[in-house]
């Protein structure tokens, strides 16, 4: 018969922990300490693997330790055979620590390194590795890195890789690695025609959004299927396009040639220029108006006699030549080269199906859940997805709710506004207005300017009355001669230092404090008329004085 | 050894049911004297799983006349003593009706109802693998992961989650179909049986039960409403109520709203600790659980004698028990508990009124799934009583991954209420294994019985003050009733313990021969393990009584649990 049975108190177990403690410290100091005395003696042993072995399972971010590891199995390096054991071993020995930890940087690390030495790595045991670390741990980004590597390795076809996030999405809606993961493997496997605004072909777009949507609908306050569902219906427009080419006169025989681009593109993608049909390319120096190495936005210097008649060749592609005739006498030649819309391509009509289900169902979850960020948002994207003027009203009230819901990030949505406020009126624009002539968008409570490139070629803009604080895509506006600018919040007038052909800048009620900042116009020879009044600047001793001593090229000057 | 065995108790517990194993614990657990004894050779009692063999025994032996053979045992009594002879406890049990059927799938057999002829042939198959069938002979246990039954005994068994509940979906006219229920948020994300705006609307409303009792003004107009008022107010489709209804709250849609949603939030609550489902299956069949109560017993110094008949209690002038005759043999104790069904005619009413209520049981082997899938599953249904089906039928099908029956093998639990199992069971059947459609699964086996339900009758009045009956399975899907029980007696014994307070973790417990201080000055590079403690497994078959009792070390280092 055994003996009555004890059961410890929990002062005895507490002595016991700490007795235990202390030991497993004394055996681990000793242990570092033989470990750097056989490091500083350059000794590579079987001893040493040993000792940083149980070292590093109890403490595996010991990251020195690792390397003097690394060390020793490098000096160990024998011929394929057992170099292939070796490193066998060192799996073993890696998920021994990863089980301790496993979020450790340097087993993680080492394990990189273990199957990058292999002769004949051990993918396929390497992804069930993974499945298993990613179970234990959703989110644990080590083990996504190592997947990703493992993936590439071992030649698992995305096909594969996009059931296993299938997988793990059904299990769990909210995994946002997975999602993520899928939103990168899905443009690979399925992927989109050139000529489509998706991210993915149509048909994976379509059951995609199904199955995103039945994810909102299961559960709208989680963010992970949104952030997809918004990937999914964003317009991605792939390739850079032309836009606009043009020749703006801005004094006598001095001009300048200008391309827009639909994105921002390095200077070697600007088309050669040949004039009245030589047969040699000018040599022209183009520069960006914003200084950038990429802009939406290229102007070079072309001095043109005013009293005949040019004919600008621009060679796009080898097959593809843009002509621009400036006409004898005329100030200025503009070209639409693309005649497709503001945002990118047309939908087609399955897509654009496709979205407006998106919509009815968004509208519905708003019905039964009034209040939700996420429902809001996505309406917002898909709506302007489908077509931002149309929908202008209807997004700009969604625009307004989701400032109130979500307070902090207010400005964010005031910023989403200016952007509907500005895209919907060049869209507009566009439709009516002859070419070169007035832009207007005041009292519209922009806070930001956007697509200022569609502006490039303009001569008169007015943005006045605005909520404007910084101006700096208005460099862009190299064609323009009256801008307009009163009731705003400006301060720098850096931004319009190159606007070469300003010869009218009104700025009343704005936040000009100093000389100093209206001194950034002096280059502007072309610039005769400015109106400062209603500025800081204006309480100034001598202001009118002054202002004329820096920028002697203005005749009329309103202060007041 | 049992020439030697102690003849004075605090409690002797008789028959190893549930309810008594968890006395027995309970007991040994605060330091009394326990004598556990059955007269079978098997733990469980009514709650035991078989073997097939097994069940073959059983049935003939429930199947042959009840000859009541009187308790002839002599036995020196002292004045003022009197013998109270022990009832035959098969006496809860009738119906018993066990078939095996045609394996081979030639139309013809299907005028006769194969009943003999192949038995062989099915089951030699199956008896080939070493544990082959096991049944659960009075219920297929099922329980709440969050209830105390998780927490009583997880340290003594292994528990596998039920992967799905299915429900039985009439459309319109149809005849109805299987379909698994949308219960977690991942189902509902996943399920295609409800429509975009259904998914919506259940997610809200499981939301909403999960934390029901936190916003009571939502619900005091419906205080006295029946539950499905409750859920047209917040605009649930017909699908989604049948889901909410018949399937996550198990009730019949006119309880109370207040009931209904009680029964919803401990479904939920329920959800996700250990799996996707709120239930939990007893790993190798649910006879294991009392098995378990009696290792914590054992390691607490319970002593077991199974095989051992009890003829008789011994009972004082006053009423009093003092204890029982078995084989001859005198024990003392001051306290008895008994399985209702083993303890004499006079102390319980059973049996004698022919509506009492009682259980109807079917179990049957079947050879693929009634809703296959690639993986395997274990199911939990529940059949309303409507479109024709007469009860609600409780369905548990198990797989080979739960150790009760080979791979590729499934095992069906039918539980209701009724007085003719196979009658009342006929419904269920017939829709779930139909009339040999191809796609539907072919039952190998069957055994239908009824058993009187000993929860319901009154087990206290009649009996002395220290004799405790215990009942056997109810209908209910979990075991509260059984612990609750189990509670009871044990405060009416013991006023002033604590009822199973936590077994001890393996290194709070000083063995008297182990030498408990570690070495000092270990050499680093001897194979000195830093990282956790080793874990050792123990296969909970193959263990005899004997090891049982001694296994005390070994019981206790074992920290494999049912899931993480």
């Amino acid at each position: 018969m055994h003996g009555r049975l004890k059961i410890k108190t929990t002062a005895e177990q507490a002595a016991e922990k700490q007795k235990e403690r202390e030991g497993k410290r004394k055996l681990y100091l000793g242990g570092v300490t033989k470990a750097f005395e056989k490091r500083s003696s350059g000794t590579h042993d079987e001893e040493g693997l040993k000792i940083t072995a149980q070292l590093l399972a109890a403490n595996p971010d010991a990251a020195t330790l690792w390397n003097f590891r690394r060390e020793i199995l490098l000096a160990l390096k024998g011929d394929d055979e057992s170099w292939e054991k070796l490193l066998t071993g060192e799996l073993a020995m890696v998920e021994s620590c990863l089980m301790k930890n496993h979020k450790s940087y340097g087993a993680w690390h080492h394990r990189f390194w273990v199957m990058m030495n292999f002769p004949k790595p051990p993918w396929k045991a390497e992804l069930s590795l993974c499945d298993k670390y990613l179970k234990l741990d959703e989110r644990n980004f080590h083990c996504w890195d190592y997947r990703r590597f493992v993936v590439l390795g071992s030649n698992q076809q995305p096909e594969d890789e996009l059931k296993f996030s299938q997988h793990l999405i059904e299990h769990n809606l909210s995994n946002y690695s997975a999602w993520h993961y899928r939103s990168k493997l899905l443009p690979l496997v399925h992927p989109p025609p050139s000529n489509t605004p998706h991210p993915i072909s149509e048909g994976a777009l379509i059951k995609e959004l199904q199955t995103v949507v039945e994810a909102v609908f299961t559960d709208p306050s989680d963010q992970s299927p949104w952030f997809f569902l918004r990937w999914l219906v964003n317009r991605q427009e792939k390739v850079p396009r032309m836009l606009q080419v043009g020749y703006v006169r801005y004094k006598g025989d001095s001009g300048l040639v200008i391309c827009v681009f639909s994105q921002p593109v390095p200077q070697r993608a600007v088309p050669f220029i040949r004039l009245n049909g030589a047969d040699s390319d000018e040599t022209l120096i183009w520069y960006a108006p914003n200084d950038e190495d990429y802009s939406n936005v290229w102007v070079a210097e072309l001095n043109l006699s005013s009293v005949e008649a040019h004919t600008i060749s621009l060679i796009i592609d080898p097959s593809m030549t843009e002509m621009l005739n400036v006409g004898e006498g005329s100030t200025q030649a503009i070209e639409w080269v693309t005649t497709l819309e503001v945002g990118g391509e047309e939908l087609s009509d399955t897509a654009r199906s496709t979205l407006e289900e998106v919509k009815d169902n968004c509208v519905t979850l708003d019905e039964l859940d009034p209040g939700n960020k996420w429902v809001l948002l996505t309406l917002v994207d898909v709506m302007w997805a489908l077509d931002c003027h149309t929908h202008q009203k209807k997004i700009h009230s969604y625009l307004s709710q989701l400032q109130e819901l979500d307070v902090l990030r207010n400005k964010y949505y005031a910023d989403m506004k200016s952007k509907l406020a500005m895209e919907t009126s060049l869209k507009q624009y566009r439709i009516v207005a002859e070419v070169g002539s007035k832009f207007e968008l005041s009292g519209h409570s922009l806070t930001r300017i956007t697509l200022s490139h569609l502006l490039a070629s303009t001569a008169s803009i007015d943005l006045s009355r605005n909520d404007l604080t910084s101006i700096s895509p208005l460099s862009n506006l190299v064609a323009c001669r009256k801008l307009i600018l009163d009731d705003n919040q400006i301060q720098n007038l850096a931004p319009l230092a190159g606007l070469k052909a300003l010869e009218s800048l009104s700025l009343t009620h704005n936040k000009i404090q100093s000389l100093e900042q209206l001194k950034v116009l002096e280059g502007l020879s072309a610039l005769t008329e400015l109106n400062v009044s209603a500025n800081p600047v204006c309480d100034l001793d001598n202001t009118g004085e002054d202002i004329r001593k820096i920028l002697p090229h203005i005749k009329t000057l309103i202060l007041r | 050894m049992e020439a030697e065995l102690p003849t004075e108790y605090d409690v002797i517990v008789v028959g190893t049911g549930l309810v008594e194993c968890i006395v027995a614990a309970a007991s040994a657990r605060v330091g009394k004297k326990v004598l556990h004894i059955d007269k079978n050779d098997y733990y469980g009692g009514q709650w035991a799983s078989f073997t097939l063999r097994n069940i073959e025994q059983w049935v003939e032996e429930h199947t042959a006349s009840h000859q009541e053979t009187k308790n002839t045992e002599e036995c020196a009594l002292e004045e003022g003593e009197k013998l109270a002879p022990t009832s035959d406890p098969r006496r809860v049990y009738s119906k018993v009706k066990l078939s095996w059927h045609a394996h081979d799938e030639a139309p013809t057999a299907s005028e006769e109802s194969a009943t003999k002829d192949d038995s062989g042939e099915g089951s030699s198959e199956e008896t080939t693998t070493p544990k082959a069938e096991t049944k659960d002979e009075a219920k297929e246990i099922k329980t709440w992961s969050q209830e105390e039954m998780m927490q009583l005994s997880r340290k003594y068994a292994e528990f596998k989650c039920i992967t799905r509940v299915l429900t039985w979906l009439v459309n319109g006219g149809d005849e109805g179909s299987l379909l698994v229920v949308p219960c977690s948020r991942s189902d509902v994300f996943t399920t295609s049986s409800v429509s975009l705006v259904e998914k919506r609307l259940l997610m809200k409303f499981l939301e909403f039960c999960h934390s029901y009792d936190q916003q009571p003004e939502q619900l005091e107009e419906y205080a006295d409403k029946p539950f499905v008022d409750f859920l047209k107010s917040r605009k649930l489709t017909d699908n989604i109520t049948h889901f909410v209804t018949d399937s996550i709250a198990m009730v019949v849609g006119d309880v109370p709203c207040k009931e209904g949603l009680e029964r919803m939030k401990l479904f939920l609550t329920s959800l996700g600790r250990y799996g996707t489902t709120p239930f939990l299956f007893s790993m190798y069949g649910c006879g294991e659980l009392p098995q378990a109560f009696c290792r914590l017993c054992a390691v607490f110094e319970g002593t077991y004698i199974l095989r051992r008949p009890v003829s008789s209690l011994i009972i004082n002038s006053g009423n009093t028990c003092l204890g029982l005759v078995s084989e001859g043999q005198r024990f003392k104790c001051s306290h008895l508990v008994i399985d209702a069904a083993y303890a004499p005619q006079e102390y319980a009413a059973i049996g004698s009124s022919p509506k009492q209520p009682s259980l109807s049981r079917g179990i049957f082997i079947i050879d693929r799934s009634i809703l296959p899938n690639e993986k395997e599953q274990l199911t939990l249904l529940r059949l309303p009583a409507k479109d024709g089906n007469p009860q609600i039928v409780t369905i548990l099908e198990v797989g080979g991954g739960s150790g009760v029956c080979p791979k590729d093998l499934y095992c069906v639990h039918m539980t209701c209420q009724g007085y003719d199992a196979e009658e009342d069971l006929k419904i269920a059947v017939q829709r779930l294994f139909g009339c040999g459609a191809t796609s539907q699964p072919t039952v190998l086996m069957s055994l239908y019985f009824n058993l009187v339900d000993l929860s319901a009758c009154d087990l206290v009045s009649g009996a002395p003050t220290n004799v405790y009956l215990c009942s056997g399975p109810d209908t209910e899907l979990d075991y509260d009733f059984a612990i609750d029980q189990a509670k009871n007696v044990f405060t009416r014994m013991f006023p002033e313990e604590e009822f199973l307070p936590r077994a001890p973790d393996p290194d709070e417990i000083v063995f008297d021969n182990a030498g408990a201080e570690p070495k000092d000055g270990d050499n680093f590079d001897s194979n000195t393990k830093m990282g956790e403690k080793d874990e050792a497994t123990v296969n909970p078959e193959n263990r005899t009584d004997e090891e049982k009792a001694l296994a005390a070390d070994e019981v206790l280092s074992s920290t494999k649990e049912g899931s993480s």
